[in-house]
């Protein structure tokens, strides 16, 4: 026997908003009666003891069928059919006369549902109990609780058994108690076998849990009307693929849509902790170029991002104002891979420059994680390449880049380093202040390079601290403060840091570049912030405990000796390397590092860069 | 108009339990409770008598009594329709949860509303023999004036239903109407003898309130027959809209919830 028969039903909403009188009195056009069909000739049966899940996404017209069966709706046309006696509809929200009280709402609800008064009187005292409201009955409604409010309507409707329940996402109510006896009754509510159930969820493991038969509705439509774990997998399997149709079609319809605009800039940063270049542009551009459209990507919403500025744009990534940006934007600058992020095409006139973190550094990018993958698809991409030595120009030609041209004008990160002694000093004082470390205080930076786990726990040990302190103390005389700083994925704790006084984790610090002004000397092992370092003349050193089976798996470009540090593989030669460290020697070595490398770096690369994007843009 | 009568019998128990539900709540929270359905007429009167005899000096056989029935009779009147405008909002809660037909809302108002005017008029045939009011046959009158004022009411309150939804600011309107009525049906002065001549015959032949009330009037104070012929086009009227009234809030009643 059939509970519910629904034939060829269509339901629209006619959009014949309410309106306010003097629209109607002085619009000459007949108010807009947009039609917007939100079920649209479905048909279906369900058989007396059924349990029933609806599922689609949001809009597809799960409630408004819910609600028509109820009758609160009528059809357009269609039909709908409820045999034998009484329909409820518990949805969220209740629907009680606020001035009434809660025992009057209780016979009223009762009336409505189709009970006649004596039913209810017959029920009404376990409606009452299974409420746990007491006393409140008899007080008007509207001094309950939100609470207590969804607890008398779930009451009502648990305890009032009708016919036919439908359900609109709410399964129990209330607090934790309350819940689980609320959920109970309703499973045993829904599990009795003459009791007709549809239950409206977008929660897959209830409708798993509970029903029998799943229909399933997208945009008003049934897509599939069956047995529950085969009309799931259907469901799961279309919203995925609709989700990646949503996300290509977005990038195929701002390529088309929008043009580039000559005066639009789009900066696309690696938040990595060593990534100071696109920040140090950026901070230019808004300086020097008012007329520019800048734009910045995030990558999660709420990004931190140290900028201040009302002139700066930021787009979420794959938003479709960030497809618009990828797309309208006369020059982009990635300081990585990212724009392989997204399998974008360029437009004609729009160029891609990149930034290379590394520079001078030791790894050779190649053998990078996902290098080759990304770096052929950025290669195909990039217009020009940004280096600051015949080195680095090498680096870019002998890897992925070997079509794109080279600019040889330096990287913006490094400008800071060649700034006027003032500026760099207000930097120093600002750290100091922030780390509150006493001026007296020598400052030695370690940030080692980024490892995977498992290398970690293998062979990495991290030099003593203690020790390094007592050694550095020893060599220069002053009391030393350790500043701690590991990759951004590196999951290193530095145990220690921050009980024993005078080692500081410095993890959370927005640039390295500001972290490198601030300290008075540098450690690392292979990352390459160690060659930025050099343009500040103070001493390096290189602990690297791991050297041979680093390099065997990341390949160096030139061995570590040729570097003007002095290498160290335990805390032995670190203190022998501290004692004997010599700042002419220092000096020499650097300069014919520098000078072998080819570097051009001056402080101008901001300058020369921004001046390179004007001649673009014109 | 079958589904009417079929609903009729079917919320009978429910109109009568919110009616008496909701006169309950009204007065529950008010300390001389249900007095007041005695003392909100009864002061009222005492107000448009002072205004009448004190400040205009004129008056009427009666006068108290005379003010009374025309205030109690339009205030069913005015009160059931200025609810009905705004009914379906103030019902939101529920009608979006359950189906309930419209008109049983309006029921329910005309119920209360009749409720506190049979109250004042028990008063009333208290205060016949006060006042040494001549009493006559001519009483019997006001039972067919009850029933055209009801049917009136009604027909009115279903078409401002159906026109309030749509309307959002219909109720401000309403109630602007509503008083120029009020001044209009002669509730607290003599229309025949305070208009001008041919308007105040307009007035009281084309206003349905000015003349049921003058109608309740004359049948319980003056010994006065009532003129039959308007009274019964009146209700031909009343019946019309009621049921041009019915017949729009079923065609569109369930598209009320998609407005609100």
């Amino acid at each position: 026997m059939n509970a519910i028969e629904v034939r060829d039903l269509h339901i629209s909403y006619k959009t014949v908003k309410a309106q306010a009188i003097k629209k109607t009195f002085f619009s000459l056009k007949k108010s807009s009666t947009e039609k917007y069909e939100a079920v649209k000739g479905v048909s279906f049966d369900v058989k007396k003891g059924e349990i029933i899940g609806l599922i689609g996404k949001n809009g597809s017209g799960k409630s408004t069928l819910l609600r028509s069966i109820a009758g609160i709706f009528s059809p357009d046309s269609g039909s709908i059919e409820t045999k034998g006696g009484n329909v409820s509809l518990l949805s969220i929200g209740v629907g009680f006369q606020n001035e009434l009280t809660g025992k009057d709402n209780i016979f009223l609800s009762g009336l409505l549902m189709g009970f006649s008064k004596e039913q209810i009187e017959e029920k009404y005292d376990e409606i009452v109990r299974f409420s746990e409201l007491g006393n409140f009955i008899n007080a008007p409604v509207k001094t309950y609780s939100s609470g207590m409010h969804s607890k008398l309507a779930f009451s009502i409707t648990a305890v009032l058994e009708a016919e036919i329940m439908l359900i609109d996402e709410v399964l129990s109510v209330g607090d934790r108690k309350f819940k689980k006896k609320s959920y109970a009754k309703m499973q045993e509510l829904i599990f009795h076998e003459d009791r007709t159930v549809m239950i409206v969820s977008h929660s897959s493991e209830t409708i798993k849990k509970l029903c029998t038969r799943v229909i399933w509705l997208n945009d008003g439509v049934i897509m599939a009307d069956g047995e529950t774990a085969e009309t799931l997998k259907k469901y799961h399997e279309y919203m995925d693929n609709q989700e990646a149709i949503m996300a290509k079609s977005d990038k195929d319809y701002w390529y088309h849509k929008v043009k580039v605009k000559n005066n639009q800039i789009l900066l696309y940063p690696t938040y990595a902790r060593y990534c100071d270049d696109l920040r140090y542009l950026c901070r230019y551009m808004l300086e020097h170029c008012p007329e520019w459209e800048i734009i910045w990507v995030m990558r999660r919403k709420n990004q931190k991002i140290d900028i201040v500025s009302d002139r700066l744009r930021l787009v979420l990534e794959k938003t479709p104002e960030y497809y618009r940006a990828i797309y309208s934007s006369k020059i982009i600058v990635d300081d990585g891979v990212n724009i392989t992020r997204e399998d974008i095409k360029k437009q004609t006139g729009q160029k891609i420059y990149k930034i290379l973190k590394g520079s001078l550094g030791i790894k050779d990018i190649r053998k990078h994680a996902d290098a080759v993958r990304k770096g052929v698809r950025s290669a195909k991409l990039v217009d020009y390449c940004i280096s600051n030595s015949t080195f680095e120009t090498e680096v870019y030609r002998g890897s992925f880049w070997k079509n794109s041209e080279i600019l040889e004008c330096g990287h913006p990160r490094n400008d800071i380093l060649f700034a006027e002694e003032q500026v760099k000093q207000r930097i120093r004082d600002k750290v100091r202040k922030f780390y509150e470390i006493p001026e007296e205080n020598l400052i030695v930076l370690y940030a080692p390079t980024y490892r995977e786990k498992s290398m970690l726990e293998e062979q990495v040990k991290n030099p003593d601290f203690d020790k390094l302190r007592e050694m550095f103390s020893k060599r220069f005389g002053r009391n030393v403060s350790i500043f701690l700083r590991a990759h951004r994925k590196d999951k290193r704790r530095w145990v220690g840091a921050g009980k024993t006084e005078g080692i500081i984790n410095v993890g959370a610090y927005p640039e390295i570049t500001e972290l490198m002004l601030a300290c008075d000397v540098g450690i690392t092992d292979y990352s390459s912030w160690i060659y930025d370092f050099l343009f500040l003349g103070k001493p390096g050193f290189i602990y690297a405990p791991d050297m041979e089976i680093y390099q065997k798996k990341r390949g160096f470009y030139y061995p570590l000796r040729e570097t003007p540090f002095s290498v160290a593989k335990d805390m032995e030669d670190m203190e022998k390397s501290i004692i004997e460290f010599n700042e002419d020697d220092y000096k020499k070595k650097t300069e014919e590092f520098l000078d072998k490398k080819g570097c051009i770096e001056a402080g101008t690369a901001c300058k020369s860069l921004v001046e390179i994007f004007r001649n673009e843009m014109k | 108009m079958k589904k009417f009568f079929n609903d009729l019998k079917h919320y009978k128990s429910y109109i009568l339990y919110a009616t008496k539900a909701n006169l309950k709540a009204e007065v529950a929270s008010s300390y001389l409770n249900w007095l007041w359905w005695i003392l909100d007429p009864l002061l009222f009167m005492l107000v448009y008598s002072f205004v009448a005899l004190v400040v205009f000096g004129k008056g009427e056989p009666f006068f108290p009594l005379y003010v009374f029935i025309g205030l109690n009779t339009w205030n069913f009147f005015s009160k059931t329709v200025n609810k009905s405008v705004r009914m379906i909002r103030s019902y939101k809660g529920i009608i979006s949860k359950v189906y309930i037909p419209k008109y049983v809302l309006i029921l329910i108002t005309i119920m209360e509303n009749l409720f506190k005017m049979t109250v004042a008029y028990s008063l009333i045939l208290i205060m016949i023999p006060i006042y040494r009011v001549p009493i006559s046959w001519y009483l019997f009158n006001i039972i067919p004036l009850f029933i055209t004022l009801i049917v009136f009411t009604f027909g009115c309150s279903c078409l401002m239903l159906h026109a309030g939804v749509y309307l959002s600011d219909l109720s401000n309107i309403i109630k602007v109407v509503l008083k120029l009525a009020f001044y209009m049906s002669g509730i607290f002065f003599n229309i025949k003898r305070n208009v001008p001549k041919p308007y105040s015959t307009y007035l009281l032949r084309i206003n349905p309130m000015a003349f049921l009330i003058n109608g309740f009037r004359d049948s319980l104070l003056y010994s006065h027959m009532i003129e039959y012929g308007i009274l019964f086009i009146i209700f031909v009227i009343g019946c019309i809209i009621s049921v041009i009234g019915i017949r729009t809030i079923i065609n569109h009643e369930n598209n009320y919830v998609k407005v609100i």
